[in-house]
């Protein structure tokens, strides 16, 4: 049951997208969110869009997939679009109205903005593992390691995380199995009620977790574990020729949005 | 009185989707009161399905369950009453106990079933009775004690329901010789005390051999077999093909026979062998 | 040669009151197959967590491929030569996928990637679990993920293997594979393995078998030899093979029978050599 649920919505393909360095990627997706907010112009919107679209082809990720993504933030985006509805001056549509001209292209505006900035995150989640991610992640921030800055043991703090989770499910699973076999409930009753009656399932999932931890220590010292220092590494990331294009493309759209901003389109 | 009845059952993960597979089919089966079951059959046999279906955790795609006579899984009460009247204990139940004390996570069953004080008083010394769980260890916390200790807390925790139907699954799994010997000894005292019905799910061939009156097979989600222990060791060629192990004196027995020495079929523990031996020694036959 | 050594090492563990380890003597030879039973508490697994350093004797010396186990400069360098697997195959799995995780030891020693990457391969290959290199751990079975766990340690290219309870959580398919596993690493590579456990079934193929009780050894020969004193194996709680029972019962019955056949096959064609006259 709750193994169904599937985190960072990874799709492995081999599509361009896929084989591009995760940390192009990751810095890309900087790229696009700084781009983003600095579009003002409809002509900057369109040309956003149409990045996002031709990207979307490009990963083979489905319009569905997205609007199955976007549908948990409905209610953010539908609140966005109404605040600015009714609330920005300007030239009313129909003398009286509160709504303006300017309001409904804002909102339309502000609404796009979300949904290319969740998408264009999406597009990230979707076509890299995030195992990827991770090492990506630690690659782009080793030079923080010279601020003192925890760079590796964040990041094997987060890919130990990753490799755990399924594991943590499926234990939750059977620790509630076994509870309700003595009788536990864990569907009625008041809010209050329900939050008491996972005390039987957080308590030993929260032991578990913490006899596990210790045991993953052990094990990891037999393996000579001490600390990011004079670590290597197996699988070296590379910066191909398609990554470099990638990001000059990445750089050129940041300062075309610029350009155009100032343009006032 | 807890007589239980299985129907056709068949129980599918993933239905409707192109991954729908059939966890376990065509299962029809009488359990009468007061048997004790033994469930053997490689890993994802169905054996675990199956047993969950006992107790409502799951629900058949098809089928029915009934359990002294009324159908478990006809209404959401029935399939909750159904829990106080099967009892199910996991693989390595020690670690679901939760509660601060050891008495406190022996009552949590009865607790959950709305009973009096006293009567859950009185169950949870029953029960602890029947597992060996002594009174000093009443007030402590169940994660101070040695993993043996634990695992008797929990089977008491479900013992303390009073159901007419205990199911264990794997209940010595990870435990040295000793320990399994006390567990078993405690589960067929408490079926002799009380005359509940006891299914185990093992692995351990010897375990199963040396206690089950009837021994049910699974192979790939269905029974492939359903007699006494003598019927279905006698057949222990087809068991290691479909990848179970014997119990040691049946391995025993088939390599006595391989070098020709004539021994009966279906000898499944030492004693049985040791006097099979013996006769072929008298006989003068080999 | 011996490789591993234990002199008077006594082990008390903190806040206890009896000490788990009273005075053991040992030495293990290189390239030998060595199992280690006992019942729960018997001081088996304190035995085997001193042969990695984990824990270190409050009174004796444990000295492991010439260091000194309590040398605490040298700590790396002991337990690079000592791989430890342990019972819980989940929890010995740190990374997302089967040869990431197989090269942490390697990179936590700081070895060239190439290099890396060979080990990682040769280790999944002595194992078989090479064609499943790219799976995610979660969806193994325990004994896959244990012989992972194995060639995660083997990808440090020790000389030895300690395995506690390998498999007290596995089905019998997984247990069949970890012990046929380590030993054919033992009798094809030369590896020493220590294999602690409470399935006598598994001393079967060791060269010696050692019996902890109380904190000290009880009993330590040929594995034969061990089983064949019955008396003990039933005073420490500990089951005799099938084998062993048999030709020792025929043997109380006047059969003249040696009780060291204790493979299944080996036995029957005693007894039955036996009747035949």
């Amino acid at each position: 049951m709750l193994k169904d649920i599937t985190l960072g919505q990874f799709f492995p393909g081999d599509t361009i997208a896929h084989r591009l360095d995760p940390r192009a990627k990751l810095l890309l997706v900087v790229l696009f969110i700084v781009a983003l907010f600095q579009a003002r112009g409809w002509v900057a919107y369109g040309i956003l869009t149409l990045v996002v679209a031709v990207c979307m082809r490009v990963s083979h990720i489905s319009g569905k997939n997205i609007f199955k993504g976007l549908k948990p933030m409905i209610f953010i985006i539908a609140l966005t679009g109404v605040l600015n509805i009714f609330y920005t001056d300007g030239t009313p549509i129909l003398p009286g109205w509160i709504i303006t001209w300017e309001g409904i292209a804002r909102a339309i505006q502000m609404v796009l903005r979300i949904v290319l900035l969740i998408t264009g995150t999406f597009l990230l989640t979707y076509t890299t593992s995030p195992i990827a991610l991770t090492d990506g992640l630690e690659l782009l921030l080793n030079p923080l390691k010279k601020l003192r800055f925890p760079v590796h043991e964040m990041t094997i703090m987060m890919s130990m995380a990753l490799r755990f989770i399924p594991t943590l499910i499926e234990e939750t699973d059977k620790i509630m199995s076994a509870q309700k076999a003595r009788g536990a409930d864990f569907e009625t009753g008041s809010l209050m009620e329900r939050a008491k009656a996972l005390l039987p399932v957080l308590v030993p999932l929260f032991v578990s977790a913490f006899r596990r931890a210790d045991e993953l220590a052990v094990a990891m010292e037999s393996r000579c574990y001490h600390g990011g220092e004079g670590r290597t590494r197996m699988k070296q990331l590379i910066f191909a020729g398609r990554d470099y294009i990638a990001l000059a493309l990445g750089i050129l759209l940041l300062a075309g949005i610029i350009g155009l901003k100032k343009l006032g389109l | 009185m807890s007589e239980i009845i299985v129907e056709k059952l068949r129980h599918v993960y993933s239905a409707g989707t192109p991954f729908e597979v059939a966890a376990i089919e065509d299962i029809d089966l009488t359990i009468p009161q007061g048997q004790l079951v033994g469930v053997i059959g490689h890993t994802g046999s169905g054996k675990s399905t199956f047993i969950q279906h006992l107790n409502a955790l799951l629900s058949p795609s098809s089928g029915k369950i009934y359990c002294g006579g009324q159908d478990i899984n006809e209404s959401k009460l029935s399939r909750r009453d159904v829990k106080h009247q099967v009892g199910l204990v996991f693989q390595y139940p020690e670690y679901q106990l939760f509660e601060e004390t050891v008495y406190k996570d022996i009552a949590f069953g009865p607790k959950n079933m709305k009973l009096s004080q006293e009567e859950i008083d009185q169950r949870v010394r029953e029960a602890a009775g029947f597992v060996g769980v002594e009174e000093e260890l009443f007030e402590k916390s169940p994660l101070e004690l040695s993993g043996g200790q634990k695992r008797r807390i929990a089977i008491a925790g479900v013992i303390a329901m009073r159901p007419g139907v205990l199911i264990l699954d794997e209940p010595t799994a990870g435990l040295d010789p000793l320990g399994c010997r006390q567990i078993l000894d405690n589960i067929c005292a408490y079926r002799e005390k009380t005359g509940a019905t006891v299914i185990l799910v093992s692995h351990n061939m010897d375990d199963v051999a040396r206690i089950a009156q009837r021994i049910i097979v699974f192979s790939h989600g269905r029974v492939v077999m359903d007699g006494s222990a003598g019927e279905v060791f006698s057949r222990a060629e087809e068991l290691i093909a479909i990848g179970l192990d014997v119990p040691r004196a049946t391995a025993l027995a088939m390599a006595l026979k391989k070098q020709g020495m004539a021994l009966p079929d279906g000898i499944y523990t030492h004693e049985q062998l040791l006097a099979a031996v013996l006769e072929n020694r008298g006989a003068g036959t080999c | 040669m011996s490789i591993i050594k234990f002199e008077n090492v006594h082990y008390t563990y903190p806040g206890d009151q009896m000490e788990s380890l009273r005075g053991v003597d040992l030495e293990i030879q290189e390239g030998s197959f060595v199992a280690v039973l006992g019942h729960n508490g018997s001081g088996k697994s304190t035995l085997a967590k001193h042969m990695n350093a984990i824990l270190v004797p409050t009174q004796g010396r444990v000295t492991v491929g010439g260091i000194d186990s309590a040398d605490e400069n040298r700590l790396i360098e002991l337990r690079r030569n000592v791989g430890m697997v342990f019972q819980n195959p989940d929890n010995q799995i740190v990374a997302n996928v089967v040869e990431d995780d197989v090269a942490f030891a390697p990179e936590n020693l700081g070895v060239e990637p190439a290099e890396i990457r060979r080990r990682v391969d040769e280790a999944l290959k002595q194992v078989g679990m090479y064609d499943k290199r790219q799976h995610a751990p979660h969806l193994l079975s325990g004994g896959q993920k244990q012989r992972v766990a194995i060639a995660g340690v083997i990808a440090m290219e020790p000389k030895i293997i300690v395995l506690d309870e390998p498999t007290a959580m596995l089905d019998p398919i997984g247990r069949e594979e970890v012990i046929s596993t380590v030993t054919r690493l033992c009798r094809e590579k030369g590896m020493t393995v220590v294999l602690i456990t409470h399935h006598m079934d598994e001393c079967v193929g060791a060269d010696r078998l050692i019996v902890m009780s109380g904190g000290s050894i009880a009993a330590d020969g040929a594995p034969a030899e061990v089983f064949a004193d019955i008396a003990l194996m039933e005073r420490e709680g500990l089951t005799v093979p099938e084998t062993t029972r048999l030709l020792y019962d025929l043997r109380q019955r006047g059969m003249n029978l040696p009780l060291t056949a204790l493979d299944v096959d080996a036995c029957a064609k005693e007894i039955v050599k036996q009747l035949r006259g």
